[in-house]
């Protein structure tokens, strides 16, 4: 019986092997369309159990839905924001201080990281005061930083910097230690300097987790800078979301929560993009 | 391929490597000790022996990569300090930059000996059709096949005209069938090129089949056992294998390396038991 039921599996290999050209495609199709409309009902049945949990005001002892908007609220306020023209002063003034937070912790991260892993006296150095301040949430800096910067915005920049420093330094500083030592011993046969072993070899091959980094580091700046914009913010949409609390505007709560989420997602994929623009031979493989 | 022939010339005058009482310890461990060799120009030679007896520490003592005192080790009368590029080295495997595309890997020398990028491009085509590899320019290192990415490797180092080639195990990684036609293919490369080459196996086939003198190494701490010159002609036949030359030497290297071997166990066993 067993015997049987291997030589049939192996023939079913064989002719999945030899199929694979044409015969897979429509199946590929079906799979994939499967698999997206489990997902949409998922996803549906999500906002559903949501709006009846709202509209019926659960009520779970340790939990309440009794003050969450149902997602009907939800979406009316979303619409109302977007035609109000509220919503692209909050948009500009978070996008400019993640990306100024993020730019200046990428520029900083990278040459500190690059420094410390290759030289051992700028690992003695800059290290032990990096290590120091290293596990103090960037979050903790909120009260320091409103004391040191006399603007609100320099201190919120300066929490988002923070948050995306640390992520973007310790993954250039291990992508350079990770660079096959193989690869800059063929370098130094082939006559190459100090230089060209940086730009062509060590560069190129930290890429991969410096990208990485980067990707971190832009979540964790968004994540500062929301919380920083709640305490210090006029403006941006992590205070658009505090206020709403302030206000009693429940459902423009959410509507502030889902507008971050989106945020952060197509910085992401923003960021990977570039990564892998910035890193072609990864593709090819 | 004619320029590439140009640079070879029936006699070449250059390429002597001596290395002279070499002894390399890492930490209290000796690996090499009181090493002496002479590799003459132009002349193909292996370095043979069981596993982890210092066969790729002298090459990395040659090449540069290890430090060494002044007088050990030298190339042409010139005393080896660090990597240089009249010491070309090819490594088993890994060591094309992933990065660059074949074409760029192969330029990347003569970029760094300052010729324009123009040039390094031309000279570094010439020399991916002298392996075969023209085709492939374009492609990353990671779309080929480990024999094609050492011949993009071999081409890299030849392209800057070494003129000692030290090859780590190149061969080593590579299955039986690509390993012949690559040995097959380096001798008709190295006929052209007539460059010194110091190669490192453990494979005594490989060994006797390339080169004119095996060396044959000790257990550690790593010293020449014997020097055995390979009397077999040139270019090599196929039927190479079955002259009683070759058996005849091939039996030599293996009561040798196996005698060598049990040594290097039993060290082993003493010191890690």
């Amino acid at each position: 019986m067993s015997l049987s039921r291997a030589k049939s599996d192996a023939f079913d290999a064989d002719a999945t092997a030899a199929g694979s050209g044409a015969a897979a495609t429509p199946g590929l199709v079906a799979t994939t369309v499967r698999h997206a409309c489990v997902r949409i009902v998922s996803v549906t049945l999500f906002i559903g159990l949501w709006q009846l949990a709202s509209a019926s005001h659960l009520r779970l002892g340790f939990v309440t839905f009794v003050n969450v908007p149902a997602p009907t609220e939800v979406f009316e306020s979303f619409i109302a924001l977007v035609r109000s023209g509220k919503l692209a002063p909050h948009l500009a003034a978070s996008i400019v201080r993640v990306f100024a937070g993020f730019g200046v912790a990428a520029v900083t991260g990278i040459l500190l990281g690059l420094a410390i892993a290759r030289s051992k006296l700028a690992e003695d150095v800059l290290w032990p005061p990096l290590e120091i301040l290293r596990p103090i949430p960037a979050v903790a800096w909120i009260p320091l930083a409103i004391l040191m910067f006399p603007s609100a915005e320099g201190s919120m920049v300066f929490i988002t910097y923070t948050g995306a420093l640390f992520p973007i330094l310790l993954n250039t500083i291990h992508g350079v230690a990770e660079v096959d030592h193989r690869l800059i011993s063929s370098a130094r046969s082939l006559g190459a300097g100090w230089r060209a072993i940086l730009f062509e070899v060590i560069i190129p091959g930290a890429a991969p987790s410096i990208v990485t980094g980067l990707a971190i580091g832009m979540g964790t700046a968004w994540f500062c800078l929301v919380t920083a914009e709640m305490i210090a913010g006029q403006f941006g949409v992590g205070y658009y979301t505090w206020e709403s609390y302030t206000l009693q505007n429940y459902p423009d709560i959410i509507v502030g929560m889902l507008v971050i989420g989106a945020l952060g997602m197509a910085s992401s994929v923003l960021v990977r993009w570039a990564g892998g623009r910035l890193t072609p031979w990864r593709e090819t493989k | 391929m004619p320029a590439v022939a140009e640079q070879g010339g029936s006699a070449p005058a250059v390429g002597r490597l001596e290395i002279h009482d070499l002894s390399i310890r890492f930490g209290t461990n000796p690996v090499i000790e009181n090493f002496g060799l002479t590799v003459e120009p132009g002349e193909f030679v292996c370095l043979l022996g069981p596993s982890g007896c210092g066969k790729s520490t002298v090459l990395n003592a040659v090449a540069g990569f290890v430090p060494v005192e002044s007088v050990t080790v030298s190339v042409d009368g010139r005393p080896v300090k660090g990597p240089g590029v009249d010491r070309g080295m090819v490594f088993q495997q890994y060591s094309l930059f992933p990065w660059k595309t074949v074409l760029e890997n192969v330029a990347f020398g003569p970029r760094m000996q300052g010729a324009s990028r123009a040039k390094a491009r031309s000279m570094a085509r010439t020399y991916l059709e002298f392996v075969g590899l023209l085709a492939f320019a374009d492609r990353y290192p990671a779309t080929l096949s480990g024999g094609m990415q050492q011949r993009v490797g071999i081409a890299r180092a030849l392209v800057n005209h070494p003129s000692v080639l030290l090859m780590d195990e190149p061969f080593g990684a590579l299955d039986a069938q690509t390993r012949g036609l690559m040995q097959e293919n380096l001798l008709r490369l190295w006929e052209e090129i007539r460059a010194t080459v110091l190669f490192v196996t453990h494979d005594i086939d490989e060994a006797l089949y390339l080169a004119d003198r095996v060396v044959i190494m000790s257990a550690p701490p790593g010293r020449v056992l014997l020097n055995l010159a390979i009397d077999l002609p040139r270019p090599r036949p196929d039927d190479v294998f079955a002259l009683p030359a070759f058996a005849a030497a091939k039996r030599q290297c293996l009561t040798l390396i196996r005698q060598e071997s049990q040594r290097v166990f039993d060290h082993q066993r003493r010191n890690f038991s």
